[in-house]
């Protein structure tokens, strides 16, 4: 999943980022609302967190200007405590939650994951695709009810493709949401790590979850006759 | 430069006055002048008739009757003259009085057809000819002129004129007079207003007091309840101040004993400590942030802001799939600014969409306490979740008071919603809703 953090308080936003990323999340992170705005426009996100108070461009500015320019990402704002104004007009201005400031990381992690889990159409905690079931609050994998061991990082390419399962996605669209900006993209780590996956959830053959769409990409799909 | 209020009235009024008079008189005087001259006009014609009818013309002969008397005519420079002329213009009578003036310096007006006045005026008299054709006599064409100074007139004018000036001077002077008095006796209220203001400056007075006129009283009571509402803010803000800094007291001293011990927070102590500064500073800013005067409050329309927390709540609890009902008519208003009436409805209906099952009801309603100037709108937020316990209540509300011997992890939502709510002289009630739930019962001042 990538993130676009806007905070303009170094140490908040810098701590954040270690959070994020030891949760898992690719985290781009902006001081400003005006590098908020580049970041928004340049690169898809799964979700973005967004302070209000922001210079050079507020927080809710932000928002309706990336609404405008029809991302859709679901946003997160983090308002000072005792200020519905903000939480309601963000809201209004078309972000999808809201957390008051001193917050919890936990909090944080559950609304974000809560937002993420929402835009994909699950309103359960609980990603369920025919046989295979991904417990979002627990990080845990079940296919037909045993217990899979994955990799953070396999559970992190799973948990993508489940909550895009309506789509073909490719390999790019892979890379950008599962990687940091460094990564090298002409590499075939992907692939093998859907090679992993495939041979962990589907040993032996029978269930084939993750088809590849040739020169598109990959799509998960389960029959749920099995 | 500013000018007082006292000089801007009787200047004004004074020169409006002047000029009115002023023009007045100059009016007056005019038509006086006119009716003067068409009097001598009237004057000079019966005179004109009076000489027609005496006279009598025989054999190319003017005579006149024996029994024509006219005293004036017959006295040297008496004022009123009178000469008859022929065809020729050669003069054929003239009265006695006439005898000691030139007759070059009269102005006569050349006359053309006959049976008509012609009168007109000089410096010195005023004219009346007439031009007539004596048939008896066999068609005389005769000229008959009469004039009279213009002396005794205008000495009737200008005595008319005197007279006047000293009666609108009069006039003019006692208005002013009695103006500048009611002014002086109006605007006194005033006078007694700034000193009054000049003490609660300097501290000699705490207040205006309510012995003003009707049309000050008003202002007077609001300016005294301005200065008791800034007043009762500067308290709070000092009350909460002190209470904040004793509530970081202690855990402040806690967590720097931590630090000095090398203390981790295995057994949650500091974090423990962290909430209760956490929970202190929200709870304590909460009370310090005084409520505008409510006079300075423009009314908020209830069902626009309830409206706005719903329509907010309802995205951010979108996957509770929350139904919200809100029954609030459109023009009940509330004397409370926009930001805390958001702040009030905000803790309060989310706190149902956070407890409830699926549903959540938010109505209001007017209610009047005897004086209308007491009068509250109820806003009442229930819900169909558990409700919280009679025993409970008085807790969750008070919660925030005690906020360094606090359990963590409490919200004091409740807390801050009735410490708001004080500064507007409101109230809150908790207690079962039909739903099943809590029922919160907000009652704000009304606008």
């Amino acid at each position: 999943m990538r993130v676009l953090l806007v905070e303009d308080e170094a140490p908040l936003r810098e701590q954040l980022e270690r959070q994020l990323r030891a949760a898992g999340y690719v985290v781009d992170s902006a001081a400003d609302g005006e590098e908020g705005l580049y970041f928004g426009r340049e690169y898809d996100y799964d979700a973005a967190i967004i302070d209000i108070g922001l210079p050079k461009i507020d927080g809710l500015e932000l928002i309706v200007r990336l609404r405008k320019d029809a991302h859709d990402f679901p946003v997160l704002i983090l308002t000072a405590r005792s200020h519905w104004q903000d939480k309601v007009t963000g809201l209004e201005a078309g972000a999808d939650d809201y957390l008051a400031k001193p917050f919890h990381t936990e909090e944080l992690l559950a609304r974000l994951n809560a937002l993420v889990r929402r835009s994909g159409g699950f309103a359960s905690p609980l990603l369920e695709k025919g046989e295979l079931a991904l417990d979002t609050s627990r990080k845990e994998v079940t296919v037909s009810g045993n217990a899979v061991q994955l990799t953070a990082f396999e559970y992190r390419l799973l948990e993508y493709l489940l909550l895009n399962s309506d789509r073909v996605i490719s390999k790019t669209e892979l890379t950008d949401h599962l990687y940091e900006q460094d990564y090298d993209r002409d590499s075939n780590v992907i692939e093998v790590f859907i090679g992993r996956l495939r041979k962990k959830l589907d040993p032996d053959g029978a269930l084939q979850p993750i088809k590849t769409v040739r020169g598109q990409g990959y799509r998960l799909a389960i029959d749920s006759s099995g | 430069m500013r000018v007082g209020l006292r000089t801007r009235v009787v200047l004004t009024t004074s020169l409006v006055l002047l000029i009115g008079l002023a023009l007045g008189g100059w009016v007056l005087v005019r038509s006086f002048s006119a009716s003067v001259v068409a009097g001598a006009e009237e004057q000079l014609r019966l005179v004109v008739y009076g000489l027609l009818g005496a006279a009598d013309v025989d054999d190319q002969q003017l005579s006149f009757a024996s029994d024509f008397a006219e005293p004036r005519f017959v006295l040297p420079e008496s004022g009123l003259y009178a000469l008859v002329e022929n065809a020729a213009q050669e003069t054929l009578w003239q009265s006695p009085s006439l005898q000691m003036t030139e007759l070059e310096s009269l102005h006569f007006n050349e006359l053309d057809e006959p049976g008509r006045f012609d009168f007109h005026a000089d410096e010195r008299f005023f004219y009346m000819s007439y031009r007539v054709i004596w048939e008896d006599a066999g068609e005389v064409l005769l000229t008959f002129r009469v004039f009279t100074s213009r002396e005794p007139y205008l000495a009737e004018i200008s005595g008319f004129q005197r007279t006047l000036t000293i009666g609108v001077a009069g006039v003019v002077l006692l208005l002013i007079v009695a103006q500048y008095l009611a002014v002086a006796w109006g605007i006194n209220p005033v006078k007694v207003m700034a000193q009054r203001v000049r003490d609660l400056e300097n501290g000699h007075r705490q207040r205006l007091g309510e012995d003003f006129p009707p049309e000050l009283t008003g202002l007077a009571r609001n300016l005294d309840r301005f200065i008791a509402h800034e007043a009762d803010s500067r308290d709070r803000y000092r009350r909460a101040m002190d209470d904040l800094a004793h509530s970081l007291k202690t855990p402040l001293a806690v967590l720097r004993n931590g630090l000095a011990e090398g203390q981790t927070d295995a057994d949650g102590l500091l974090t423990e400590q962290l909430n209760r500064m956490e929970t202190a500073v929200s709870y304590q800013l909460s009370r310090a942030v005084a409520p505008p005067s409510p006079m300075l409050t423009v009314p908020v329309p209830v069902a626009g802001s309830t409206r706005r927390i719903c329509n907010a709540l309802n995205v951010a609890y979108a996957s509770k799939n929350v139904v919200a009902e809100q029954n609030i008519h459109e023009g009940l208003a509330v004397r409370v600014n926009e930001g805390d009436l958001l702040e009030l409805l905000g803790n309060v209906i989310e706190n149902a969409f956070k407890y409830c099952v699926s549903r959540v009801q938010v109505s209001a309603y007017r209610r009047f306490a005897g004086d209308p100037t007491s009068a509250q709108v109820v806003v009442v937020v229930e819900d169909d979740g558990e409700g919280i316990e009679p025993s409970l209540r008085a807790q969750v509300l008070a919660r925030g008071a005690r906020a360094d011997t606090e359990a963590p992890g409490q919200g004091i939502g409740l807390a801050v919603v009735v410490e708001l709510l004080n500064g507007y002289g409101g109230t809150l009630e908790i207690d079962a809703a039909e739903l099943g739930g809590a029922r919160v019962s907000l009652h704000l001042p009304a606008a």
